[in-house]
């Protein structure tokens, strides 16, 4: 008697605590995440040919209408934010099983083969593929995707009993109980989503996407090397990606590897680093037997990157993503009627030549010897000739006074006229221009 | 391993399991699973770490059995002999091979530990810019087990009690794992009988543990992550221009985050070890509700503050020189100072050693000299407070003088803690400065918000209604109530959802900070 007692209180609070770990799921897990959207959409389309797979980068750079319209084909855009490359095997399989595929567009995300994350429970990317899965189906997935046993050791490895630490609502309070609320009151996947991602709109066949265009006068402006460190290629993850053309090649489908597009800058933020990680994805796709396509490095002739094709340092938006499809439709075109394709495209040398601009410039300060030291960097073409003026802007008057004038010297110390805050710009101009300038960047220092 | 991670989970229950069916079923032998587990824990850590806790196991243990040889040696020569001379002049024989064999154990052991937590620091000092390595990884836990064991020696030496002939049950004794990331450091004749003593399943007792190790966990996870994603922006702006405002906020939040993170991660350690029934010693005791610095050492790193007491304190005030110069100084400045100023100079020497515990950098040995100063000073000016209390009618026993002795007490801890967070003479000089003549509290929103991801900030918000939690329990604590029996004794709905708020809150915390490590983990 007493026993069972004990058992039932002991049962009372493990279910307590599984009420408040559901509810706590409930508000802050996000309802109408991007991952749910394409994975409730792909369930319900039929006889997909063309798939495209990877990161947030594929996300925003494959538009498969664009690419229906060219070919008469049916695209799904099947790429999710942060995808891993075990995770773009485990999708593909899927719609192996289910459809007919002709095609597979990857997408290359340096990012994810500099370092292999481990896959686990937790992640959006599995939960949302396993909702309609068989129960079984999953220990498939996992065993494929945890390989090495060190994800244990971690604290993902508990967490993923709480799904809101993977991916949550925004944490305030209206943004919990706008969650909430659209739970409960029948708001579609897509209005959630758009909801939750301001700017975001989901166009269908998993494509969604921003019409926002990169600002190139930010206060402090991102580059691609400030996110991603220098680092090789991680061998797990090529080894993941060999998966996938090997599942390509036993099914007969074509597989594409395409680095997106980035902004220059970001290319011009890595520099070197970004040719020895190009170029051994190149050889290692093609001594795998698929075919590989850099956009950063395509010739104007093939895909002309704008300025205006990017939402922010290193996605498309619409325009953007619009804009290499059809380019990638023209390189497929050319393919198919077996026209070379290699003088379409630059080694990175050339292509950083080829830039006659600045992209964009900021500027980092330091304290030193009682006055500020001010350093300018500018994202430019390799053989533009860069100079740099600083201004003051005055708290009073919005007015801005001339510290330095130009010269090519991107430093500049300056004693500011009083302790506090003070706003600082910085103007950069291609040697030899008339314009005042052509890229800006400003913001406060502390003194 | 990570206390919060599937692997230690599993190792843990596998561990429990195992011990309490060896207990029922065998009925003995329950220490070699604990044994077995230690070292399983320890060599997660990196199996080269065996070798240097076997190494200190070994060479403590050897020295406890050879002093108790001396000692059977010493007292069968004393009974042979005939006159008192001769017997003292035995005695003292033998204490000289026993003294060399404590230095011996002393040298090895203090040695490695030194070499591997200070060469590099030193060697730094003498040649600057060396970038010299002594290329061994901190082993997990090495002054903690290095403590632990030199006071099991100390204590063989002086006869305290009978050493251990067993050297595996010895071994469990020095790796005993809850104890091993941070502590506490436990003594020999308080732990031993627990661990080699037989224990049955107390589901009253798992349930107190389960609790400590929730509430563990949410001070770690839920308090000091979370602080340090501010606490680090802010000491990397250290510089002329940061608002003394914002410093103070910074150490406001050290004082926060290590309490937090050091007793948060001792409270995980004792539950663990409770799961097992036994019981640890405590660590901490409400120290931010200390009414003086002294006060304050008694309550925070408790363990640590009576090793030093016993082994360093005592043993220096009682040298024959100093008991000499404490009776001189009785007899000609008054008996005050002849009692408050050897000690305040074993204070001095105590906390210098602490300071040097923590590491060979600077900051830590002037945070540690601070801290011998004022409370040397502090009993040095006693009869002056105590004047000055009567002059001006202040009820020293009333509740208001309380509440401002634990103020000022706070206080002083906190200029203490600047010493400890702060690197470099010339960031202290700039932290100070700037708290007392640039405080600028109308910059120090911007400034934070500046310095400090905007992530962060909102995670402070969780932090915050945690620290009111810990306030709460830390109170009723502080009033002799037993909050964790309150609790266990709850209805299991209300017990439910106290576990389970504490869960929520773990757990969320991650969504703004990784797990990291805990502080004292290198220690």
């Amino acid at each position: 008697m007493r026993t069972s007692r004990k058992m039932l209180s002991l049962l009372i609070v493990i279910v307590t605590i599984a009420v408040c770990v559901a509810a706590a799921s409930f508000v802050l897990k996000p309802y109408g995440s991007k991952s749910q959207i394409i994975w409730n959409d792909f369930r319900q389309q039929e006889n997909i040919d063309t798939l495209c797979i990877g990161s947030s980068l594929a996300a925003r750079s494959f538009d498969p209408a664009a690419i229906d319209e060219e070919f008469g084909t049916h695209s799904f855009n099947l790429s999710t934010p942060n995808q891993q490359p075990a995770e773009s095997y485990l999708g593909l399989k899927e719609a192996i099983e289910h459809h007919e595929l002709k095609s597979v567009v990857y997408g290359i995300d340096f990012g994810t083969f500099q370092h292999h994350s481990n896959l686990y429970p937790g992640r959006v990317f599995l939960n949302e593929k396993w909702k309609d899965d068989p129960f079984f189906e999953r220990f498939g997935d996992l065993e494929y995707a945890l390989g090495d046993s060190n994800w244990m050791f971690k604290e993902k490895s508990i967490n993923w009993l709480f799904p809101w630490t993977e991916q949550h609502a925004r944490p305030s309070f209206s943004g919990l109980m706008d969650n909430v609320r659209m739970k409960l009151d029948g708001t579609s996947l897509e209005t959630a989503a758009e909801a939750n991602e301001k700017g975001w709109d989901y166009v269908g066949q998993g494509y969604g996407n921003y019409s926002q265009v990169v600002d190139y006068n930010k206060s402090k402006p991102t580059v691609f090397a400030d996110r991603y460190e220098s680092r090789p290629l991680d061998k797990r993850s090529l080894a993941d990606l060999a998966d996938i053309i090997e599942l390509c090649n036993e099914n007969d489908i074509d597989f594409i590897a395409i680095v997106p597009p980035m902004p220059e800058f970001s290319l011009i933020s890595l520099q070197n680093h970004y040719n020895e990680n190009s170029s051994a994805l190149k050889a290692f796709v093609e001594e795998h037997g698929g075919t590989y396509y850099d956009f950063n490095l395509a010739k104007p002739e093939l895909f002309k990157s704008e300025e205006g094709f990017y939402a922010d340092f290193q996605h498309c938006n619409f325009t953007g993503a619009k804009a290499t499809t059809e380019a990638l439709g023209r390189l497929i075109k050319m393919q198919e009627a077996g026209e070379s394709t290699d003088n379409l495209f630059y080694s990175l040398s050339e292509r950083l030549a080829d830039i006659d601009h600045i992209s964009i410039v900021r500027f980092k300060d330091k304290k030193e010897n009682g006055s500020l030291e001010l350093m300018a960097e500018a994202f430019a073409g390799s053989n533009v000739e860069v100079e740099y003026r600083f201004l003051l802007k005055d708290g009073k008057t919005d007015e801005y006074s001339i510290l330095r004038d130009y010269s090519t010297d991107p430093i500049f110390e300056f004693t500011p006229p009083s302790k506090g805050q003070h706003m600082v710009k910085v103007e950069a101009r291609v040697v030899g221009s008339d314009s005042a300038y052509d890229r800006y960047a400003e913001h406060t220092v502390y003194f | 391993m990570q206390f919060y991670s599937l692997a230690f989970v599993i190792f843990i229950t596998v561990a429990i399991a195992a011990y309490y069916a060896i207990g029922r079923f065998v009925g003995k032998g329950q220490w070699i699973v604990l044994l077995c587990a230690s070292i399983a824990f320890y060599a997660f850590s990196g199996w080269q770490n065996l070798i240097f806790i076997g190494t200190t196991a070994l060479t403590i243990w050897l020295s406890g059995l050879a002093f108790a040889h001396f000692e059977a040696l010493s007292k069968e020569a004393r009974k042979a002999a005939g006159s008192r001379e001769e017997k003292k002049a035995i005695k003292e024989h033998y204490r000289f091979y026993k003294r060399l064999v404590l230095v011996a154990a002393l040298i090895i052991n203090f040695g490695i530990l030194g070499y591997i937590k200070y060469a590099e620091v030193l060697v730094g000092y003498i040649v600057p810019n060396s970038h010299w390595t002594s290329g061994i990884l901190l082993p997990l836990g090495i002054s903690f087990y290095t403590f632990q064991t030199v006071s099991y020696a100390i204590d063989t030496y002086n006869a305290k009690y009978d050493p251990e002939r067993n050297f595996a049950k010895y071994l469990l004794f020095a790796s005993w794992f809850p104890q091993l990331i941070q502590g506490p450091i436990n003594r020999f004749d308080l732990l031993a009988q627990q661990l080699f003593e037989p224990h049955s399943f107390s589901a009253h007792e798992a349930r107190g543990a389960f609790l400590q190790i929730c509430y563990g966990a949410l001070k770690k996870f839920a308090v000091a992550n979370l602080l340090l994603l501010t606490i680090d922006p802010i000491i990397a702006h250290i510089d002329p221009s940061i608002p003394g405002s914002v410093v103070v906020i910074g150490i406001l939040f050290y004082a926060i985050y290590q309490y937090a993170d050091f007793s948060g991660g001792i409270d995980m350690a004792l539950g663990f070890s409770r799961l097992f029934g036994i019981h640890m010693s405590p660590n901490f005791r409400q120290p931010y509700f200390s009414i003086s610095l002294g006060d304050f050492w008694r309550r925070w790193h408790i363990t640590l503050g009576a090793w030093m007491r016993d082994y360093v304190f005592y043993p220096f005030a009682l040298l024959p020189g100093i008991k000499r110069w404490s009776k001189w100084l009785s007899a000609h400045c008054g008996r005050h100072l002849g009692r408050t100023l050897p000690a305040g100079i074993a204070n001095i020497l105590v906390f210098f050693l602490v300071g040097l515990w923590h590491g060979a950098e600077s900051h830590f040995i002037l945070w540690g000299l601070y801290n011998g100063i004022v409370i040397a000073a502090s009993d040095l000016l006693t009869p002056l407070w105590d004047r000055m209390n009567k002059a001006l009618h202040i009820d020293v026993g009333g509740k208001g003088h309380h509440v401002f002795a634990i103020i000022r007490t706070f206080i002083v801890v906190n200029i203490g803690w600047y010493f400890d967070l702060i690197e470099g003479v010339g960031n202290l000089n700039i932290a100070f400065s700037n708290t007392l003549f640039n405080f600028r509290p109308d910059l120090a929103l911007a400034a934070i918000k500046s310095y400090v991801p905007h992530n962060a900030i909102i995670g402070l918000a969780l932090a915050s209604i945690v620290c009111i939690v810990i306030f709460v329990v830390s109170v009723l604590k502080e009033n002799d109530r037993d909050v964790s029996e309150r609790v266990l004794a709850a209805p299991a709905v209300v017990r439910g959802l106290i576990y389970g708020m504490m869960i929520v809150a773990i757990a969320t915390s991650f969504v703004f900070a990784p797990a990291g490590g805990f502080m004292y983990a290198n220690f």
